[in-house]
C-alpha cells in the first residue's frame, strides 16, 4: 500500500514536471500581407489624412502599407517609377491614385504579367476595369455647382479651377459642374482654368482672371489647396467660392464663410477603406468592383454639427 | 521503522521533499522558459525596429533617387553633354548630383552613367567624373538590375573597391539615357545598424541583401566561414519572405531571422541558448535555497506534528502496557478530541467494565464459599450422629417399634442428604425421597396427616436440582400454609420438563400469602441456618441465582385458596451443565 502511495506521488511530480516544459520548437508567424501604395503626393493635408487611414486599417488587419508619393501631384513618371518598383518587388496588391489616368502606365501590365491586383482610390483609370474606392467625383461636382447656382440666385457667369484634366477626379468633377450649369439656362461657365491639383493659384492669375472675366461671380474650385490658395488672394474679395476635401484649415475657411460650401471628401475614409478592400481582395471577400464612399455637402450652417460628428 | 512515530515523520518528511523538490523543479522550468521567451520577445522587438527603421531609410533614399532620376534639370544636362560633349556640363551634373545627396545621410554618393557615353558622374568630391567606363561593366550592371528592385550589391565602377549597396533608376528622356545609381555604404550600414548588436550574448549578426548576399557582419568572418553561416540561415529560414520576422531554437543556439518588406535586406543573428540562460546560474542558486529552507522547515514540522500525532497514542500504549501488568486501576489520560480522544475514552470504559465484572466475580465467588461453608456446617461428626441414631433405631426394632425405626430411619436418610459430601446437587427423584421422609417426621411431630401427592414425570425425575432445594419450600408449607390441625393439609408436587427447561411446583391449599408477604419472603436477605426449619426460602432464592443467574426463576402465586411456588431451572442431568 505504502509503496504504491509513494510510487503514485512520484509519477505525479514527475508529470508535473514534464506538463511544465515547453516546447522550444517556435511556430512560424504567418506572413503578414504587403500593400503597395503610391499616392499623387504624400505632404498635403489631405494626403496626409489619406495615408493615416490607411496605416490605421493597416494596424487593425495585420498588413503592411509601402507609402509613396512623387513630391507633386504633376510627376506622373516619378508616380510610375514608384508603382513599377512596387510591383518589382512582388507586393501582394498596389493601390495607385494615378496622376495619369488616361494612358496605361507600364506598371499595369507588369501587374497582370505578374498576378499582383491593382486598384485605384481617390481618382479612378479613365479604362474603368480597375477597381475604384473613392467619392463619385461627377456627383461632387455636380452637387458644388448646384450649391454655388442657388447662392448666385441661378444668374450670372462661374468659373472653374480645376486639377490637371489627366486626373478622373479633377475630369469628373468639372464633368460634373457642366452637366449641372447646363440645367440652368440664366447660368454659363466662363472659364476652365486646369493645372492645380493640389497646388496653389498666384494672386496674380486671380487678378488676371477678375480682370478677363468681370461678370464670374462664384468659382468652382476641385481642390481645397488650390482654392485656399484663391481666399488668401485679395484680388478674390466677394467671390463665392465652393471647393472640395476635408482639411482643417479649409473648414475653418468654411466657417468663417471664406467659402460657401464644401464637398466633405475625407481622406482618411478612403485610405482606410482602400485597405480594407485590397485585404478583402486577397482574402477573395470583395463583393462589389467599387467602393462608392459617400460625401457631405457642408456649409457654414452644418459644419458644426459635421465637426462635432467626426471628432467625437 | 516499527515505531508509527518514525512511520509519521518519514511519511510527512516525503510528502514535503516531494512536493517542495517538484514545485521547484516546475518554477526553475517555468522561469527558464520564461527568461528565454522574454529575451526572444525583446530580441526580435528590437530587430524588427532596426530593420523597419533600414527599410525606412531605404525608402527614402529611393525617394530621392526616384526624384533624382526623373530631375528635368539632369536629364537637360545629359541631353547637352551628349550634344557638346564638354566637362563643363559634367561639372554641372555633380552640382546636381551633389545637391541630391545631401538630402539623405544614408546615400554615400550618386553616380550617373551616361551610357551611350560610357561617362560616370558622381556626387563625390574626387573623382568628380570618370570617363570611357567600360562598356562590359555598364552592360552587366544594367543586366543586373534589369527588372530587379534594388537595393542590390554592386561592383563600385570608379574604384572596383568591394560592393556596396545600391539602387539604381534608368532616366527616362524619350528612351533611357542613362542610369542613376544612389549608393549607400557599407560601414554606414554597419554603424547604423550592426556595431550595437554586438555584445556578449551574439555569436553572429549579419545584414543580407535580397538575394542572401552579405552586406555587412558583426565579426570578421569571411570567405567559407560566412558562407557555411549563411547556408545555415538558408535552411532555417528557407519560407520566410519579405516583411516576415522568424525564430528558430534548436539545442545549443537561437537564431533570429527579419526580412524587410520594401528593400528585402535581412537581418539574421544567432546567440547561444547558455549564454542567454545565464542568469539562471543565480535563479538557480535561489531555488536551491527554497528548496533547503522550505526542506529544514518542513523537517522541523513534521518532527512536531509527528510528536503532537504519536502522543495520544503513547499515552494509550503505555496504559495498555500497565494494564497487562496488572495495574487495573490505571486509566488512559484523555488528551485530544479526535479518534484517539475517543479511543481512550473507550478503553477507559472497557476498563471499568472489566473492574466491575471481576468485583462481582469475587464477590459471587465468595458468597459461593460462604455457602459451602454453611454446608460442611452440617457434616460435624456425621458418624458420630449416624451410628447412634442407627443404634437408636435398632433398639427400637429389637422392642417392636417398628414405627418409632421408620421414623429414626427417616431421620437418619433427611440428616445425611443434608451433610452428604455427594456435592451439590441430587436427581429430582432423590430431592422427592428426601421430601418423603421430611413430610413423615412432619407428621410424627404433628401427630396428623400431610396428604402429599408426587406427580414427577420420568423426564424430569432424573435432572438434577441443587440439594434441598424443594424441603424448604415444603417445609413452609407446613408451618405456614395448611391447618396442620384440621387435618386436611394437602401439598401437590410436580416436575415437568418443558424443552430445555424443568419445571417443579410446589402446590399447597392452605390459607395463602399476601402479596407484601410474598415480596418481604423474597426479597429478605439469607439468615444463618438453624438446623432444616431455618433453611428459609431466600436460601433457595440465592442458591438458585448463584448456579442458573437469569436462567432460573423462584415465583409464588398465592390467594385464599392456597399457595403455589413455581421453580424454572434448566433441565441438567450432568453436574458439568
Amino acid at each position: 500500500m505504502g509503496k504504491r502511495i509513494t510510487g503514485s506521488i512520484l509519477i505525479l511530480a514527475l508529470l508535473l514536471t514534464l506538463c511544465s516544459c515547453k516546447s522550444t520548437q517556435t511556430e512560424m508567424p504567418p506572413r503578414e500581407l504587403i500593400i503597395g501604395v503610391v499616392a499623387k503626393c504624400a505632404n498635403t493635408e489631405y494626403w496626409m489624412s489619406v495615408r493615416s487611414g490607411m496605416e490605421a486599417a493597416a494596424k487593425k488587419s495585420d498588413c503592411r502599407v509601402l507609402f509613396f508619393a512623387p513630391n507633386s501631384e504633376e510627376d506622373a513618371e516619378a508616380q510610375e517609377k514608384l508603382a513599377s518598383s512596387l510591383i518589382r518587388r512582388r507586393v501582394d496588391v498596389l493601390a495607385v491614385s494615378p496622376i495619369d489616368a488616361v494612358n496605361e502606365p507600364a506598371y499595369l501590365r507588369e501587374a497582370r504579367k505578374l498576378g499582383i491586383p491593382v486598384i485605384s482610390y481617390d481618382s479612378a483609370f479613365e479604362s474603368g476595369e480597375i477597381a475604384y474606392i473613392g467619392i463619385d467625383n461627377q456627383l461632387a461636382g455636380y452637387q458644388m455647382a448646384a450649391n454655388l447656382a442657388k447662392r448666385l440666385d441661378y444668374q450670372g457667369e462661374i468659373g472653374i479651377v480645376s486639377g490637371e484634366q489627366d486626373q478622373m477626379c479633377h475630369r469628373e468633377r468639372v464633368e460634373g459642374i457642366k452637366r449641372y450649369i447646363e440645367t440652368v439656362p440664366g447660368m454659363k461657365i466662363s472659364y476652365i482654368e486646369s493645372g492645380y491639383s493640389g497646388a496653389k493659384m498666384s494672386g496674380e492669375k486671380v487678378s488676371e482672371l477678375r480682370r478677363d472675366y468681370p461678370g464670374v461671380k462664384g468659382l468652382v474650385v476641385t481642390s481645397a489647396v488650390t482654392a485656399l490658395g484663391i481666399i488668401e488672394s485679395s484680388e478674390a474679395a466677394g467671390l463665392r467660392i465652393v471647393t472640395i476635401d476635408v482639411q482643417e484649415d479649409v473648414l475653418y475657411a468654411l466657417k468663417n464663410k471664406q467659402i460657401i460650401g464644401l464637398v466633405a471628401q475625407s481622406g482618411y475614409d478612403i485610405g482606410y477603406k482602400t485597405i480594407n478592400y485590397a485585404r478583402a481582395l486577397k482574402t477573395g471577400q470583395v463583393k462589389e468592383k467599387n467602393v462608392i464612399i459617400e460625401a457631405e455637402f457642408l456649409t457654414a450652417e452644418n459644419v458644426e454639427d459635421y465637426l462635432e460628428k467626426h471628432t467625437q | 521503522m516499527r515505531s508509527i512515530r518514525s512511520k509519521v515523520l518519514v511519511s510527512i518528511l516525503l510528502i514535503a521533499v516531494i512536493t517542495a523538490s517538484g514545485i521547484t523543479v516546475i518554477f526553475y522550468v517555468k522561469s527558464a522558459a520564461t527568461i528565454e521567451e522574454n529575451y526572444i520577445a525583446s530580441n526580435q522587438q528590437q530587430n524588427r525596429q532596426i530593420i523597419e527603421s533600414l527599410d525606412q531609410a531605404m525608402q527614402e533614399v529611393y525617394h530621392v533617387l526616384v526624384e533624382a532620376s526623373c530631375d528635368e534639370a539632369i536629364k537637360a544636362k545629359i541631353k547637352e553633354y551628349t550634344t557638346e560633349k564638354e566637362d563643363k556640363t559634367l561639372a554641372e551634373m555633380v552640382g546636381l548630383l551633389q545637391s541630391y545627396n545631401e538630402r539623405d545621410t544614408a546615400i554615400s554618393s550618386f553616380h550617373l552613367i551616361i551610357s551611350d557615353e560610357q561617362v560616370l558622374v558622381t556626387s563625390e568630391a574626387y573623382p568628380k567624373y570618370k570617363k570611357v567606363i567600360e562598356r562590359r561593366s555598364i552592360q552587366a550592371l544594367i543586366k543586373e538590375t534589369e527588372n530587379q528592385a534594388g537595393p542590390l550589391l554592386l561592383n563600385n565602377l570608379i574604384s572596383g573597391r568591394r560592393p556596396h549597396l545600391a539602387f539604381v533608376e534608368p532616366i527616362n528622356d524619350n528612351g533611357t539615357v542613362g542610369y542613376l545609381c544612389a549608393n549607400i555604404e557599407e560601414r554606414y550600414l554597419y554603424y547604423n545598424y550592426i556595431s550595437e548588436m554586438r555584445n556578449d550574448t551574439i555569436k553572429e549578426v549579419m545584414l543580407l541583401d535580397q538575394k542572401n548576399e552579405v552586406i555587412t557582419t558583426g565579426d570578421d568572418r569571411q570567405g567559407e566561414a560566412l558562407t557555411k553561416t549563411v547556408k545555415v540561415m538558408e535552411g532555417k529560414f528557407k519560407d520566410s519572405g519579405a516583411g516576415s520576422q522568424d525564430v528558430s531554437i534548436d539545442e545549443e543556439t537561437i537564431y533570429f531571422y527579419s526580412r524587410a518588406p520594401f528593400s528585402r535586406c535581412a537581418l539574421y543573428l544567432s546567440v547561444d541558448r547558455e549564454t542567454v540562460l545565464g542568469d539562471l546560474t543565480e535563479l538557480r542558486l535561489y531555488y536551491a535555497g527554497i528548496l533547503v529552507i522550505s526542506l529544514i522547515v518542513a523537517s522541523i514540522l513534521a518532527s512536531y506534528l509527528a510528536r503532537l500525532i504519536y502522543r495520544p497514542v503513547q499515552n494509550l500504549t503505555s496504559t495498555v502496557k500497565h494494564v497487562s501488568e496488572g495495574e487495573l486501576s490505571t486509566r488512559a489520560q484523555v488528551i485530544s478530541r479526535d479518534e484517539m480522544g475517543d479511543l481512550a475514552t473507550e478503553f477507559n470504559q472497557m476498563l471499568n467494565q472489566i473492574e466491575l465484572l471481576i468485583k462481582e466475580l469475587i464477590e459471587k465467588e465468595r458468597l459461593k464459599k460462604d455457602a459451602e461453608l454453611e454446608a460442611l456446617q452440617y457434616q460435624v461428626t456425621p458418624h458420630f450422629m449416624y451410628n447412634t441414631l442407627n443404634s437408636i433405631k435398632y433398639a427400637a426394632l429389637i422392642k417392636g417399634e417398628r414405627e418409632l425405626a421408620d421414623l429414626i430411619e427417616s431421620f437418619v436418610e433427611l440428616l445425611q442428604a443434608s451433610i452428604s459430601k455427594k456435592g451439590a446437587f441430587l436427581t429430582v427423584s432423590e430431592e422427592v425421597h428426601i421430601l418423603q421422609n421430611y413430610v413423615r417426621l412432619q407428621e410424627f411431630r404433628s401427630n396428623t396427616t400431610i396428604k402429599t401427592v408426587y406427580n414427577i414425570e420420568p423426564a424430569a425425575s432424573n435432572c438434577l436440582i441443587p440439594r434441598l432445594i424443594l424441603q424448604p419450600i415444603v417445609e413452609n408449607a407446613i408451618l405456614h400454609g395448611i391447618d396442620i390441625k384440621k387435618g386436611n393439609g394437602l401439598i401437590l408436587i410436580s416436575a415437568v420438563v418443558s424443552g430445555e427447561r424443568l419445571e417443579i411446583e410446589i402446590k399447597d391449599n392452605g390459607r395463602g400469602m399476601s402479596k407484601e408477604q410474598i415480596r418481604t419472603l423474597l426479597n429478605s436477605k439469607v439468615k444463618k441456618t438453624k438446623g432444616f426449619t431455618a433453611v428459609g426460602i431466600p436460601n433457595v432464592r440465592d442458591r438458585l441465582e448463584l448456579y442458573y443467574g437469569e436462567k432460573s426463576q423462584l415465583r409464588y402465586v398465592s390467594d385464599d385458596r392456597g399457595t403455589t411456588v413455581m421453580i424454572y431451572l434448566p433441565a441438567a442431568y450432568d453436574e458439568k451443565e
